[in-house]
């Protein structure tokens, strides 16, 4: 009997509630039987955590992965892309090539990473190799830009030396585990001001990978000039791109909210630098996400009810080489312009297009091969 | 110092009967603007010009690239003038010599410009842009996704990348009729204009920076102004805001531009030291480029920012453009790509093929005129999406001609025209034509001129 989907959300958004009240679904709690449930990262842990031992039945989906943090947590994504090199490295595969200076050839693209406070040790000693260079600190659990600061001497991470007075077994634990990263000083720059690039992939099974890149993603201008000079290191406005800290800033403005589209980028880059380099860069923000995938599919739990958009944040740097800088789970649905509404409306209902065959109820047997006309605006990656 | 404006004399160079008419039109014109920018100058209590202090100046010199962080107050300053002030001297131009043989049929025109120049007719527009037929390749058309590259884009960028290799600019303008690919367009625009980026062209433009550094000007404000209003807003060109500031401040001080009146029918606004007024030997001209910017004036450089990311050579395609194409845009002549000859052709065509949306659109009190005319006084620019304005901007320096512009302003009416046809109002119609970034420009002119039944 084909009845109407029953939706669930935690997350009071309009994009996602005008999408599901187009396809005619019924809004229900998610105490009563429901088909689909939109969730925030905190409720995906409950659901899926031991203690309550939720079992999902057949027709019934949901839009995170249970382990999704493999990826979407700082130091785990290092930590899997870590572990995947040195996989394909033990198994002599041509991907795992490297360099005379030892680099990776292909498979470079994640910033030198380290855990702090764990890693100390050898983070001071990469440190102390190039002294002059900036590390960018950020906290493993948190979004928006929050907690995030930058450094250029090791006195002003002292707090997190293992052998410091001041750290005893509490700031081991998850909320204060921070990740230290090599900062990227010189990122591309288009009229002088620094970008990154945010684009959304949809991934509706990991084991075979079946993964969709959005083809309308967006490039995020900081609203002041850039400079790499160390008096600017604690302006946040010149070096971090997030929406919600440049909404702060004196000269953000709320009709193009400092966003650009995917395609001005291209426009510009292949009228400035060519249209080789300019393809051959697009092309590695591809195998860069799928490689991201890769590393942690075996580890992903690839629970048949899940599929999952994510949020990649990627710095393009003057040599036209895209660093993966962070993948977020619950990528903002907030719409800081109308234009941003339209992308993050049409983005929404092409994911349920894909996700939810057909609008109906779903069956979560299927082979998830969805046919080529309800891609929308993904391409298959 | 200079402290008021006045008129500079007339020089005749458009031939014709109807020359000095226009002359008077173009004075009185000319006189209000500069009244408006006298009193601005008073109010304000601001001199047209200032030394800037030492000071100011290296705080200036410092914050060169990033100008558009600066916060003026602009509050008081409004732009001399916007485009519809200008559509109402043209509207108000006249013929008094009814008589001509060739305003016969000239009273049957029911559009607003009541001026009788000469303009194309389709079959004569075809001739012209032969080129732009549908037997033709056109990239803007033949290079979208669904047609295998080999039928016509890998040649043509074969043909470009042979072009510029030879340096022919006969044969970069003549190629670009069809288009260009986008890797090549920087250089083949550079190619046609003949800027060749030489080491006293550099020397050039950091002269002019030093002037802008030593002295301020009051349409620098202007200037501000116009881009905080414009380009800052603009969904493509915001990223670009202080390469506007660096080009246009210094094109304002620009002598060299002061060349183009020659073949201007309007003249520059002259300027005299105070207590020598009339007196030529103290007259210098304000602004010293002679060009007094409007609103939406910086939109003329923001879509080359796409192409120039080095400011003196982006400043020198920017002065080519304007006083090869722009100028005639916002000045009074009869020259067949000057403003009022583009107005007159837009109408023709929609008054001759599409006689009944015209008549439609004059009966609820919606000249389109009123409406194109923001279309080609700014070439487009802020209207469409970037990739289609440079297609239509290769177009312009192909044919070395603005009429494209009156052109594609009519195939937008024609392809609108079933919406057009419901509205009753005004604004109605200027809401089913407000948003034209999505229109895809070659499609719209090939079926306009090639496959319309006339």
């Amino acid at each position: 009997m084909a009845g109407k989907v029953k939706w669930v959300t935690d997350i009071e958004k309009s994009v996602l509630i005008n999408n599901f009240e187009k396809r005619g679904w019924v809004q229900v709690t998610e105490n009563e039987d429901w088909n689909f449930y939109w969730m925030s990262v905190q409720t995906i842990r409950n659901v899926f955590s031991v203690e309550t031992g939720y079992r999902l039945s057949d027709d019934q989906i949901v839009n995170h992965f249970p382990n999704h943090y493999e990826l979407t947590r700082k130091d785990l994504m290092v930590k899997n892309i870590k572990r995947y090199r040195k996989e394909l490295e033990k198994e002599g595969s041509p991907l795992a090539e490297k360099d005379e200076n030892g680099k990776y050839l292909y498979l470079d693209f994640v910033p030198v990473t380290y855990m702090l406070p764990a890693d100390y040790n050898l983070f001071v000693e990469e440190f102390r190799k190039s002294p002059s260079s900036t590390w960018i600190m950020k906290p493993c659990g948190k979004a928006q830009g929050k907690g995030i600061f930058l450094i250029n001497k090791l006195s002003q991470i002292k707090k997190w030396s293992r052998d410091s007075k001041t750290s005893s077994f509490v700031t081991q634990s998850t909320k204060e585990a921070y990740v230290i990263s090599l900062y990227i000083n010189n990122p591309l720059l288009i009229g002088g001001r620094k970008f990154d690039l945010r684009l959304y992939v949809l991934v509706s099974t990991y084991r075979p990978l079946r993964c969709y890149m959005y083809k309308l993603g967006f490039c995020r201008f900081c609203t002041v000039k850039y400079t790499p000079s160390t008096s600017e290191l604690d302006n946040m406005f010149v070096h971090l791109t997030n929406v919600a800290i440049q909404k702060h800033g004196e000269d953000y403005n709320h009709i193009h909210g400092g966003k650009w589209t995917v395609n001005n980028l291209r426009l510009y880059l292949e009228s400035t630098r060519g249209k080789e380099v300019t393809g051959k860069l697009f092309d590695e923000i591809h195998w860069v996400i799928v490689q991201s995938l890769k590393a942690v599919a075996p580890v992903m739990n690839n629970d048949k009810h899940c599929f999952e958009c994510y949020g990649y944040d990627i710095i393009i740097d003057d040599k036209l080489k895209p660093w993966l800088i962070e993948v977020n789970a619950s990528p903002s649905l907030t719409s800081s312009t109308a234009n941003d509404r339209i992308l993050k409306y049409n983005l929404i209902n092409d994911t349920l297009n894909i996700a939810v065959p057909n609008g109906e109820i779903p069956d979560c047997k299927w082979n998830k091969s969805p046919p080529k006309e309800v891609l929308g605006n993904y391409e298959i990656l | 110092m200079p402290s008021y404006i006045t008129q500079s004399e007339k020089c005749l160079l458009v031939s014709g009967v109807y020359v000095l008419h226009y002359m008077e039109a173009w004075g009185s014109w000319e006189k209000r603007i500069l009244k408006s920018l006298n009193s601005m100058c008073t109010e304000l209590s601001i001199p047209l010009a200032r030394k800037r202090p030492v000071g100011e100046q290296k705080e200036l010199l410092n914050k060169w690239n990033e100008m558009g962080t600066d916060e003026p107050d602009l509050s008081l300053f409004r732009p001399v003038y916007a485009p519809k002030d200008f559509l109402e001297v043209l509207i108000n131009l006249r013929n008094p010599n009814y008589e001509n043989g060739d305003s016969l049929s000239f009273r049957t025109h029911l559009g607003l410009i009541q001026v009788p120049l000469k303009v194309k007719d389709i079959p004569e527009l075809k001739e012209f842009f032969v080129e732009l037929g549908l037997t033709t390749g056109q990239l803007g058309i033949d290079d979208s996704t669904q047609v295998p590259p080999e039928l016509f884009e890998n040649e043509h960028v074969r043909i470009g990348q042979k072009v510029l290799a030879e340096q022919d600019s006969a044969a970069a303008q003549q190629y670009i009729r069809q288009g260009s690919p986008t890797a090549l367009r920087a250089e083949l625009w550079a190619l046609i204009l003949n800027i060749s980026s030489q080491p006293e062209d550099i020397l050039y433009y950091e002269q002019l920076k030093t002037n802008v550094i030593q002295h301020d000007l009051l349409v620098d404000s202007l200037i501000y102004k116009d881009v905080k209003l414009t380009a800052s807003n603009d969904d493509y060109y915001f990223v670009f805001e202080d390469y506007l500031y660096q080009v246009l401040l210094c094109f304002s001080r620009d002598t060299s531009v002061l060349g183009h009146f020659a073949y201007n029918s309007a003249s520059p606004p002259k300027s005299y030291i105070r207590g020598k007024l009339g007196l030529e030997e103290y007259a210098v001209f304000y602004p010293p480029n002679g060009v007094i910017p409007f609103h939406g004036f910086s939109m003329y450089v923001a879509p080359l920012c796409f192409l120039y990311h080095e400011p003196s050579k982006l400043y020198q395609i920017f002065r080519e453009m304007y006083v090869r194409f722009f100028f005639r845009l916002h000045s009074i002549s009869s020259h067949p790509s000057g403003i009022v000859s583009l107005c007159l052709l837009f109408e023709t065509l929609l008054q001759t093929y599409l006689p009944q949306l015209f008549y439609h659109l004059r009966e609820i009190g919606a000249q389109p005129l009123r409406i194109s005319f923001k279309w080609m006084v700014r070439a487009f620019s802020g209207y469409l999406a970037t990739d289609q304005l440079l297609l239509l901007w290769d177009r312009i320096l192909g044919y070395n001609s603005l009429e494209i512009l009156a052109v594609l302003a009519a195939a937008v009416f024609a392809f609108r025209a079933v919406n057009l046809m419901e509205v009753t109002s005004l604004a109605a119609a200027e809401a089913v034509l407000a948003d034209l970034s999505t229109l895809k420009v070659m499609p719209l002119l090939q079926i306009f001129l090639f496959a319309t039944v006339t």
